[in-house]
């Protein structure tokens, strides 16, 4: 008999002698002294709340918004997301790798501040006032929003049943972070994640402070309210959804606990699940997919990252990509040959030649962007055969092999066991165009065309070539390799184009072709039948857009001066430098008192519940001065929800910045005042408050202390 | 055989026996209730069912295993790679490779046995093995009696957990009939071996865990050590043996949260002597074994090899023949020293070319001379090693040198280059000296632009002195040698550090690469080395002098140099190969790999398992999370479905058989380097190991009279019912007829034709060979 999982025999001792009917695996103990999920607070908002709400408010706003005009220069990522506001209000399309809600409300705040969208934002250090753009009031957004987190933080720790003093505590820990400052007064993405985060969390913390009323009207307000919120969080960054394994993992631990409750029928149990379903599922991924189509729908004409796109996608722009051509492909067709996968381009040669030391000389094969006559081929039969034309064009069927002579040059397209320009690969071999007049070719000029996919629509396009339709693939059965799109940029002497070799065993992802554009010079009918490029629909071009930022988030491997991997963050070893000029300058670092005491309060958690496990294992009380539960369920729901923001930052290779972490260190900072709350519960109240008072005033003189680079 | 019904209510452990355990609860009720009576009943086949059933699955083993085991003749897939190692071995030259030693060092083993002098080495998938002279089928069969251990122990695994002669059987009868296994289990490869090590680990750790109502005893401590060793082992033969060691000290420590419980009486005295001896057998054991078989390795391979580039000069210095040794001289003031570029192998180069006035960004620059990285050791590479005290004697020394006096040897000692020294480099061309100041360099803007100083321009002198720093020099009197010492520069004035990269400059700087100052010294990427003295040569008796001097280095440097080099460069295998294949694909089985082909004859070897086989596993893995969250969800409202007998060894042995699958299995999803299909082997054995558990908590009732105590011991009854056996049969059956229909293409034995292979192509993503 194997192992584990569960203890046995002692329970077996103990709860044959207490009770009957109990199950073997269940561990009693830390059962009942342990909760696994967050604490059921009951918490409303008195009058005095209501007061200090507002008082941290007011002091948060002014706190976020002194001398917000300071420095008068584009600063940092305003580069991006200032240029990105000015594309939403001209309508023009751009692409970047964060999803739309966030860019969109800068682009709100600009318009209301009565920004034309002219101004490029080209570098860091343009100047604002001179160009006239009301750079204060798109930053007041991110200010307001700031300020807003917290009187948030005060609520959060209110709902999760503590009392006035720490909610406060917490609440100006929040409000002095210098990160957290210099953040929220410029036009940056983290700002509105940070808020959306931030408003996520307090009102999940309010749902539990319900928990006694289900279904009630204010129970579903503030389950709606934490996916709407959440929804939004991850429409700001993608970082917004590491929200969802944590308040994920909290409600399976909910459901679950509830399993065992007697009083919740199955068909209530039910309904518990669905709602959750429905609010921390359903709602986000509906908030999310609105924020797209608006993002969609106010970039409505083309713009200069639309090449980025399928030509599928370009179509549903204005002044996009418009290609009608002839649908059938015949024998004498010339044909652009496009690659389905990667939008680089289409098939391409011209009157230069190979110059890498391994391979053969002869006419280069490339891929090029824009559409001219060198990317013109012209279907020909294979070598040595021929067919017959004078019954009329004839279509060229999927797995016959044929040879494809570039119009312009008048050379075929060969492959020979040559290595290609960049790389030294034994499975890739060299493309060239070969020939030369009263020379018949030979079989390295052939290539078997054979279509993956037709289109279900079109009859006959996975049977025979059909432009646009069919997506194939060019097989040289000499060498038995497929026509490659490498993605990679030939040197200068190839004019910068991208790379095509033939590869072995190449799986069909950057192997798939098909045709844009077809033309049978000796057309004996006027009437041939057109293809056009089917324009997607709304959700495969979100699809389509969310693959790409996927894309680029993986290949974001810069080496910037002040990338910071996330070992180094949670101790703040260094910040970013913004922004520098004339004596002042922004550097963004955090309050190191808070960053540093946070963390410890942190691991501090890790280890009170690891000494709390090993003493209940050996029933030794500890009831923590009355606050076990509070601290444990609380505390241990908001390093959860630090972990999550946390830890899979280290299994990132991209580029990071240790503006990153900005989430995780509001949850920390939770963290850290329920911690104190629980050190200074058994300490008279004088001594507690004096406590308090010294800790705020520590924080608020180092605030002061780096509020200069701030 | 049919069920005996009143077996299956009874409640667990109403017996006055207080702590019985779950198994001797198995054994115990059984033997109580069906009795003396039962027992006389049962046939003497029936009884050695096991040993019979133990003896079926080897012979089947070895028959999958050998079929044609010199077929065929020629070098298959990644045997490229480990015959090679094997040969190295036997030559005792240097190699490096990312995976830890003990089944390389077995292979090579197996080679010595029987005396194959390691004279071949592997270089090409196809090469042919009899025109060369490998005794490859021995080596084959050697590397095979690993794989064909590996259904027996299967086998011996399920019957010690506790399962039935009927599903241990089936475990082993599935992993016998695997294709992949089988086709990875008669190759020149380490799955086999590390796979072996992984179940004898598994296998110890039962054996341990059934001892535990016999704590600290000598059955005890033989499987706690026995299991350590183990554990030791698999992770000397690849670094995946990590994810066997988290299983079994996951294991270990829901047990000691068992024993710590205080309901069970344990004092925590007792609780820190289990927890000792664990950590002992379990941590200290295995390190130690892992660092013995580096010793072995080190030890082994004395003389220089291929290896040799990927180390340090000092350790390179440690082996026999080190060409390196051979041209490591020490620096002198005056000498004339091309500096090249570590990581990117480029040299520091100047001409008279200067910087443009403005780059395309708009930048401006200093319009200095250049500095820049050549590919190509020209002219232009040499620079004038000078020092910054003693400047006159300098001179002097110099201008002797130059007239070709003889100069003596303690004389020339004086100008011997230290670490810290502060030096000026003089561009032997130019005449001008090396220059970093404070202008943006071309491309990073963030760095500082090198260029060069004329010698009579004293203003900027302070811009021209740089400390050389000797990397991992422990004092100022380490001397610089050419080749073996990795050094910096790092400017006197500006503190910034001379660096380069591989972006190339444009048109105007000759395609050469950019180098500049980089504001971090500590960078790896700014050590540079000195390749060579121009004019210096070895003389004869240097040679002796260095063989007898070579510095010494301990063990535990080598082991820590060699590991961390195997971490990164295991964690850099990101090149695409084109049958890498993603984590997610392998339990689906989308994709194989292409092993080895022969054209003329149309036939090959592809790495497929088993299809059905492992589609089966991943259904019998969903039942069995599926149901585990049901009893469990059941239980949190008292209500049992199985019967707490069932319910217990579900929980235990079908959890642990489950964790073992999930932890051989999802840390690969957060593996940046390339990864294969074969990486997955581990995973399927417990897969299908879930599948004979699955079988057993369905169709095994009343478990009390199945359940063996041993894998050697006697069984009480063999076949519930005949619907279990016809289930068992058409598992097997399904499973064999599988893997002999995809037999030819794990065997590479026979020829196929188009059609053939067609048939075999189940997924558009099996690109089998000669499909036409």
């Amino acid at each position: 008999m194997t192992t584990e999982m569960a203890d046995t025999t002692a329970e077996g001792k103990a709860q044959q002698q207490q009770k009957q009917k109990q199950l073997p695996s269940k561990d009693i103990s830390s059962k009942a002294i342990v909760p696994t999920s967050f604490f059921h607070a009951k918490w409303t908002c008195t009058s005095t709340d209501a007061v200090l709400l507002a008082g941290v408010l007011l002091v948060a706003v002014i706190v976020r918004c002194w001398r917000l005009s300071v420095p008068n220069q584009v600063v940092f990522d305003e580069v991006h997301f200032g240029k990105f506001a000015g594309k939403y209000i001209n309508g023009t399309y751009f692409y970047d790798l964060h999803p739309p809600l966030a860019k969109m409300m800068f682009a709100a705040a600009g318009r209301l501040a009565g920004y034309d969208g002219v101004f490029d934002f080209k570098s860091i250090g343009l100047d604002y006032a001179a160009a006239g753009v009301p750079y204060v009031g798109m930053r007041v957004l991110p200010a307001v929003l700031g300020a807003l987190t917290v009187p948030a933080t005060f609520a959060a720790a209110r709902a999760c049943g503590y009392g006035i003093d720490t909610a406060l505590l917490a609440s100006l820990l929040v409000c002095f972070e210098n990160g957290l400052v210099t953040q929220s007064r410029l036009i940056l993405l983290d700002s509105p994640l940070v808020f959306f985060t931030v408003l996520t969390l307090t009102a999940w913390s309010m749902f539990w402070t319900k928990q006694g009323r289900p279904f009630t009207g204010e129970w579903w307000l503030w389950l709606l309210a934490t996916g709407v919120m959440m929804g939004c969080a991850a429409s700001s960054k993608w970082v917004g959804l590491f929200l969802f394994p944590a308040i994920g993992l909290s409600t399976v631990g909910d459901l679950w606990d509830k399993i065992a409750d007697r009083s919740i029928s199955p068909t209530r149990w039910l309904a518990h699940f669905m709602a959750r379903a429905v609010g921390l599922l359903a709602v986000p991924f509906a908030v999310y997919v609105f924020w797209f189509q608006v993002h969609f729908m106010l970039l409505h004409t083309t713009g200069e990252a639309t090449s980025m796109m399928t030509p599928e996608f370009q179509t549903t722009l204005r002044g996009g990509l418009n290609v009608s051509t002839d649908r059938d492909v015949f024998y004498g067709s010339e044909i652009r040959i496009r690659s389905s996968n990667a939008n680089s381009g289409y098939l391409h040669s011209h009157t230069h030649n190979w110059q890498h030391d391994k391979g053969s000389g002869q006419q280069q094969i490339t891929i090029y962007g824009h559409a001219d006559e060198n990317n013109l081929w012209i279907v020909e039969p294979a070598f040595n055969t021929t067919v017959d034309s004078s019954q009329g064009p004839v279509k060229v069927p999927t797995g016959t092999k044929l040879r494809l002579r570039h119009k312009t040059t008048g050379k075929f397209l060969h492959s020979h066991d040559k290595r290609p320009a960049l790389t030294s690969d034994d499975q890739k071999f060299e493309l060239s165009g070969y020939g030369f007049p009263g020379f018949a070719g030979d079989t390295n000029d052939d290539f078997k065309l054979e279509i993956l996919s037709g289109d279900k629509n079109q009859v006959g396009s996975s049977d025979h070539v059909q432009a646009i339709y069919s997506r194939f693939r060019l097989f040289h059965p000499n060498l038995q390799c497929s026509v490659y799109n490498s993605r990679k940029k030939l040197p200068k002497w190839a004019f910068g184009q991208i790379e095509a070799n033939c590869m072995r065993n190449c799986l069909p992802r950057m192997s798939t072709w098909h045709v844009e554009y077809a033309h049978y010079p000796n057309a004996t009918t006027e009437e041939v039948a057109k293809a056009q490029y089917r324009p997607l629909s709304m959700w495969a071009k979100i699809w389509e857009y969310n693959l790409l930022m996927a894309e680029s988030n993986e290949s974001l491997t810069g080496d910037h001066p002040f990338a910071a991997r996330p070992q180094h963050w949670a101790w703040l070893r260094r910040g970013t430098a913004y922004w520098g000029g004339r004596g002042h300058f922004v550097y963004q670092l955090g309050n190191p008192l808070i960053w540093w005491t946070s963390l410890a309060a942190v691991v501090l958690f890790g280890l009170v519940r690891v000494v709390l496990f090993l003493l209940d294992k050996r029933q030794i009380a500890a009831s923590m001065g009355g606050q076990r539960r509070v601290y444990l369920s609380s505390a241990g729901f908001f390093v959860l929800a630090w972990a999550c923001h946390y830890v899979p930052f280290f299994l990132m290779g991209r580029e990071l910045f240790i503006h990153h972490y900005f989430p995780a260190l509001w949850m920390a900072i939770l963290v850290l005042a329920f911690t104190l709350d629980m050190l200074t519960a058994r300490l008279p109240h004088v001594v507690r408050l004096s406590v308090y008072v010294v800790v705020a005033a520590a924080v608020l003189h180092v605030f002061h202390t780096f509020s200069y680079i701030t | 055989m049919s069920v005996d019904e009143p077996q299956l209510k009874r409640r667990p452990g109403k017996d006055t026996v207080g702590a019985l355990s779950p198994d001797k609860q198995l054994h115990q009720d059984s033997s109580n209730s069906v009795g003396a009576g039962s027992r006389a009943g049962v046939s003497e086949l029936v009884r050695n069912s096991s040993s019979y059933a133990f003896m079926a699955v080897v012979v089947l083993s070895f028959i999958t295993r050998y079929y044609r085991i010199w077929d065929p003749a020629q070098v298959v897939f990644d045997e490229v790679h480990f015959g090679k190692f094997a040969s190295y071995y036997l030559r005792r030259e240097y190699y490096f490779d990312v995976h830890p030693p003990l089944a390389k060092m077995l292979i090579a083993l197996g080679g010595w046995l029987i005396g194959y002098d390691g004279h071949f080495l592997f270089e090409k998938i196809g090469m042919d093995y009899m025109s060369n002279g490998v005794p490859y089928m021995m080596l084959r069969g050697w590397v095979a009696l690993f794989g064909l251990a590996l259904p027996p122990l299967v086998y011996m695994v399920m019957a010690e957990s506790g399962y039935s002669v009927i599903a241990s059987l089936l475990a082993a009868l599935l992993v016998t009939f695997d294709n992949a296994l089988v086709a990875q289990g008669r190759l020149i490869l380490l799955d086999n071996i590390m796979i072996f090590f992984m179940l004898a680990s598994v296998y110890s750790y039962v054996k341990f865990f059934k001892q535990r109502y016999h704590p600290f005893g000598v059955q005890w401590w033989t499987w706690l050590l026995s299991t350590g060793v183990m554990l030791g082992c698999v992770v000397s033969c690849k670094l995946v043996g990590l994810f066997t060691i988290a299983l079994v000290g996951v294991a270990v420590i829901f047990d000691l949260r068992r024993i710590l419980d205080i309901r069970r009486g344990n004092t925590m005295l007792e609780f820190w002597q289990h927890f000792v001896s664990r950590a002992f057998a379990l941590i200290a054991v295995p390190v130690v074994l892992y660092l013995s078989f580096f010793a072995i390795h080190l030890a082994i391979l004395t003389r220089t090899g291929p290896g040799d580039a990927y180390h340090t000069s000092q350790f390179q210095m440690q082996l026999i023949d080190s060409p390196l040794a051979k041209s490591s001289f020490d620096v002198h003031y005056g000498d004339q020293i091309a500096i090249r570029h570590r990581e990117t192998g480029v040299f520091v180069d100047s001409n008279p070319g200067r910087y443009p006035l403005r780059y395309e960004d708009q930048r401006v620059s200093s319009q200095g001379q250049q500095v820049t990285g050549a590919k190509d050791k020209t002219d232009n590479s040499f620079w004038i090693i000078k020092p910054m005290v003693d400047q006159e004697a300098f001179a002097q020394f110099v201008a002797r040198r130059q007239a070709g006096e003889e100069i003596s040897k303690d004389e020339l000692n004086k100008w011997v280059v230290h670490h810290t020294d502060l030096v000026q480099l003089q561009h032997a061309a130019t005449g001008s000296n090396m220059r970093t100041h404070d202008v943006a360099s071309p491309m990073t803007s963030t760095n500082m632009e090198f260029t060069t100083l004329a010698l009579n321009d004293t203003a900027h002198a302070a811009d021209t002195v740089w400390k050389l720093e000797i990397d991992g020099a422990k004092s100022n009197s380490t001397l610089l040698k050419t080749s073996s010492s990795f050094i910096r520069l790092v400017n006197n004035k500006h503190g910034v550090a001379m660096w380069t990269h591989p972006k190339k400059l444009p048109e105007w700087g000759h395609g050469h690469q950019e180098i500049n100052g980089k504001k971090d010294p500590t960078a790896k990427s700014t050590l540079w080395a000195i390749t060579e003295i121009r004019g210096r040569q070895i003389t004869a008796e240097e040679v002796e002098e260095m063989a007898k001097k070579q510095s010494g280095m301990s063990f535990l440097e080598k082991f820590v140099e060699l590991q961390g080099l195997m971490i990164k460069h295991n964690n850099a295998l990101t090149t695409v190969h084109p049958f890498q294949s993603t984590p997610l694909s392998w339990p689906f089985l989308t994709r194989g790999i292409s092993f080895w082909t022969d054209a003329a004859q149309r036939k090959q070897i592809y790495l497929l398992g088993n299809p059905i086989g492992w589609w089966v596993s991943n259904l019998a893995l969903l039942a069995f999370f599926a149901g585990l969250v049901m009893l469990e969800a059941y239980g949190m409202r008292d209500i049992d479905l199985v019967g707490s007998i069932v319910r217990r060894h579900i929980l235990r042995s079908g959890g642990f058989i489950a964790f073992a699958w999930f932890i051989h299995y999802f840390p690969f999803f957060m593996m940046g380097r390339s990864l294969f299909l074969h990486h997955y082997l581990p995973a399927s054995i417990f897969a299908y190991m879930m599948v004979a558990a699955c079988f057993q908590f369905i169709f095994v009732h009343p478990y009390q009279l199945f359940t063996l105590r041993s894998w050697s011991s006697r069984a009480r009854a063999l076949l519930p019912s005949y619907s279990t056996g016809l289930v068992f049969a058409v598992l097997v059956a399904i499973q064999v007829a599988t893997f002999v229909f995809f037999a030819p293409i794990s065997y590479g034995t026979s020829t196929l034709t188009a059609e053939q292979v067609n048939s075999r192509r189940w997924l558009p993503g099996y690109d089998l060979h000669f499909q036409k």
